[in-house]
């Protein structure tokens, strides 16, 4: 059964000119930061932040936040700014964190602080979900791909001992070196903070989340892929020793709620407000750069792509229509989008649903109506029902 | 004259077992984290935001000043950004002063740059971004070589102020920083740039930077002797450099108790004593300025003031113990207390020598309640400041 639901925009950058991207074949990383303008930057925090606000009172569980860089997809480059934020202007709900991006950082001691620092403040109220980035991150902040993995692992053995271990203590690794890590202020919760691991289904962060009892969050992926995804999290959870409940299962789906499933349509095509895509376009060699990917892991996608076809990350996307069909995005009234989201959980039966309930151009009436909607009607529905998995 | 003021607090960890710290002959960076308790640390944030935003709120008050330490229960800020980007909304008006990023002590400056950024839009332009080395106390918590700090701490500041006012993609290969894409999607609403300004305890080497590169020098509670000599050597910098000072270049932060009565008040600036009987706490000299962190230069003017202590009591409270007396803070006006009218003579002497334009009031510390700090932000708000802010300084005159 259905525990907590979340929502989440990424907060997108809008104000860009998209012709200039379609002419230049990108919109991101390289893509001129001189189509950036703060002023519009301003307003629309304002009206992501209102929403967000809004979220949290109106009957969502909490929020869910998220870093890129050097992107207009995404006006989060550091998601512990936008949770500090979040820490103080919401009062009640969880602030879920997907994610912190490890790999990128030269000091997860720091990571571990910041995070304590807003769980503190925010009265105990962070999830704390860790990521590897996309290739982008990596090249954004001048980070080597080859050991993504290898710095994503110990970032997260040091900043998980650091939180529990009483300090001081040494820290000689392979990526990272502390003479003293001895850091005076420690997160709220103990042991700490949940830690969620999101990805798109690639079957190597499936298998570590399940090594570590962590819940996986599925970001959108065709619900065709899901039930592979939990299969494989059910075998390796076996393996430690442990039966993954819907706590260890988490979704985000694209939803646009309104009072006529014609208007949500409408509505729901601003998920592919990017160049007609929903991520934006860029090399693939910037997505995943050389050594970003495992063997293992490029033959799954290369097997992926045969199978099936994402909205996201990466352009092209597919079709608006065929998006709905493989419930990557799910629009219409509320009855439409219960009986739609019914089917999703007898599939994946999550104990967390995110609700990416806001996209793109869409006007901040729409997305408040959305939002009441998802709070009046579909979210008290969702979380009575009884899913067929269970 | 004053244009601006500005409310401090380092919202220090108070709750700590201060005989623990006797024992151990520290009160930071190896003092066991095992007691700080983060249940406190809840109740100590709410109660300094409070008190921030109440002084953000108050007539008089221009905004507020934080800070970064780490590994350090004088103050809960080992992130000044995560506390800035709190304020950056819960804050409606008044500037965000931020003394500052430590940037030696990062890797990554972009993120730095990033991040400043992006509160400068949230907050709606109210940034002021200071930059300062830290105390080698940050370079060890956070594994730094002290001795490239200097160098780090330039190399930083030109690629960030470059990161702000050049249109990516651009390349930066330096010494200590190497970005083969600088084009972050984020940048500050005001316009380069947020002012820069550079906070210091007096080190030539920093009012020297600082006077060249034309941001204002905010001296941190000084003795008031040295102050003279400060302002000196960055005026005939500038000179050098090109342009003639103003007090716009000149920031002056003071520690400051105001309470309805002298008495009273005398007894709350004791507060800012709260760590074993020293304003800073207790640690290592090689703690604080590790083998290579200080140059020549700097360690021999440093070496000067030892040997002038010697001669007489120690001057400075900070940072570092061991202290002088209270008695003698007060009588070099490292800490000032007072009814309003005290406060206010008080500081009229203070402007008449250093003329600044923006003043920092730290004006609450340790273990002083709540209701202490708000009736001093009142007071402060109510006569002290419009007092202070209509006077000319001897020194404008």
């Amino acid at each position: 059964m259905l525990k907590e639901v979340y929502f989440f925009t990424e907060m997108g950058y809008t104000a860009y000119s998209q012709e200039r991207a379609v002419k230049q074949g990108y919109n991101n990383l390289m893509f001129p930061n001189e189509q950036f303008s703060p002023e519009r930057a301003s307003e629309l925090y304002g009206m992501y932040f209102e929403e967000l606000q809004y979220c949290t009172e109106a009957g969502f569980d909490g929020v869910m936040i998220n870093e890129h860089h050097n992107n207009p997809l995404c006006m989060m480059p550091s998601v512990n700014v936008i949770g500090s934020v979040l820490s103080r202007t919401t009062k009640k709900g969880r602030i879920v964190f997907l994610g912190n991006v490890l790999p990128i950082h030269e000091n997860p001691l720091r990571v571990a602080e910041e995070i304590a620092m807003i769980d503190i403040l925010s009265g105990g109220r962070v999830v704390c979900g860790f990521v590897r980035g996309i290739g982008q991150e990596s090249m954004a902040t001048n980070t080597n791909p080859v050991y993504n993995r290898e710095r994503f692992d110990e970032a997260h053995d040091l900043i998980v001992k650091t939180w529990t271990t009483p300090g001081p203590f040494r820290w000689e690794g392979k990526h990272y070196n502390f003479r003293v890590v001895n850091p005076w202020v420690l997160p709220l919760q103990k042991p700490h903070p949940p830690i969620w691991i999101p990805g798109v289904a690639s079957p190597e962060s499936v298998t570590w989340a399940a090594r570590h009892q962590y819940p996986y969050i599925a970001l959108a992926p065709p619900l065709d892929l899901i039930e592979e995804i939990y299969e494989l999290y059910t075998k390796i959870a076996q393996e430690e020793g442990f039966v993954p409940t819907p706590e260890h299962r988490g979704y985000a789906i694209r939803v646009n709620v309104a009072d006529s499933d014609e208007k949500a349509y409408e509505e729901g095509k601003n998920f592919y407000w990017q160049q007609g895509t929903s991520f934006g376009t860029a090399p693939r060699h910037w997505q995943a750069p050389p050594g970003y990917l495992t063997r293992n892991a490029q033959q799954g996608q290369r097997q992926q792509r045969r199978n099936t076809r994402y909205v996201t990350p990466g352009g092209p996307s597919l079709e608006y229509e065929d998006a709905q069909a493989s419930y990557q995005i799910v629009t219409g009234n509320p009855d439409t989008v219960i009986k739609k989201l019914k089917h999703v959980m007898d599939v994946v039966d999550p104990g967390y649903m995110v609700l990416w309930g806001r996209e793109g151009p869409m006007s901040h009436e729409v997305a408040m109506r959305s939002i009441d909607l998802m709070t009046q009607e579909v979210i008290p529905a969702l979380k009575e029902y009884q899913p067929q998995r269970a | 004259m004053v244009k601006e003021v500005f409310f401090f607090t380092e919202m220090g960890y108070t709750a700590y077992p201060q005989d623990k710290a006797r024992e151990a002959g520290y009160s930071n960076l190896m003092f066991p984290n095992e007691h700080f308790d983060s249940e406190r640390a809840y109740e100590l944030y709410s109660m300094y935001f409070d008190e921030f935003q109440h002084a953000s709120e108050t007539p008089g008050f221009d905004g507020v000043q934080i800070n970064e330490h780490h590994n350090n229960p004088l103050s809960m800020m080992p992130s000044v950004n995560v506390i800035g980007s709190v304020l950056s909304k819960l804050t409606k008006q008044g500037r965000i002063v931020f003394l500052g990023n430590v940037l030696p002590i990062h890797t990554n400056p972009v993120r730095l740059a990033e991040e400043i950024a992006m509160m400068d839009c949230i907050s709606g332009g109210r940034l002021v971004s200071g930059f300062v080395r830290g105390i080698g106390m940050e370079s060890i918590a956070t594994n730094t070589s002290p001795l490239h700090n200097r160098e780090r701490y330039d190399e930083a500041h030109d690629l960030i102020v470059k990161t702000w006012t050049t249109p990516g993609p651009f390349r930066w290969e330096g010494k200590h920083y190497n970005f083969r894409v600088v084009n972050p999607w984020m940048l500050p609403v005001q316009k380069p740039h947020p002012p820069i300004w550079i906070p210091g305890t007096t080190s030539p080497e920093t009012v020297i930077w600082a006077a060249q590169h034309g941001y204002p020098y905010i001296a941190l509670a000084p003795p008031l002797e040295l102050v003279e000599d400060v302002f000196e050597l960055y005026d005939n910098t500038a000179r050098e450099a090109g342009y003639e000072p103003t007090t716009d270049h000149r920031g002056y932060v003071i520690r400051i108790n105001v309470a309805d009565t002298d008495e009273k008040s005398w007894e709350e600036g004791k507060n800012f004593y709260w760590q074993l009987g020293t304003s800073f706490g207790l640690a290592h000299p090689h703690w604080m300025s590790p083998p290579g962190y200080a140059s020549r230069a700097a360690r021999q003017t440093a070496r000067g003031q030892r040997q002038a202590a010697e001669r007489r009591p120690r001057r400075d409270i900070s940072p570092g113990g061991p202290d002088l007396a209270y008695e003698d803070a007060q009588a070099t006006t490292q800490i000032i207390t007072g009814s309003p009218d005290t406060v206010i003579a008080k500081l009229k002497k203070i402007l008449d020598i250093v003329d600044p334009a923006w003043l920092v009031f730290w004006g609450r510390e340790g273990n002083m309640s709540h209701k202490s700090a708000m009736r001093c932000i009142d007071l402060l708000g109510q006569e002290v400041i419009p007092a202070i802010k209509e006077y000319v300084p001897e020194r404008a005159r």
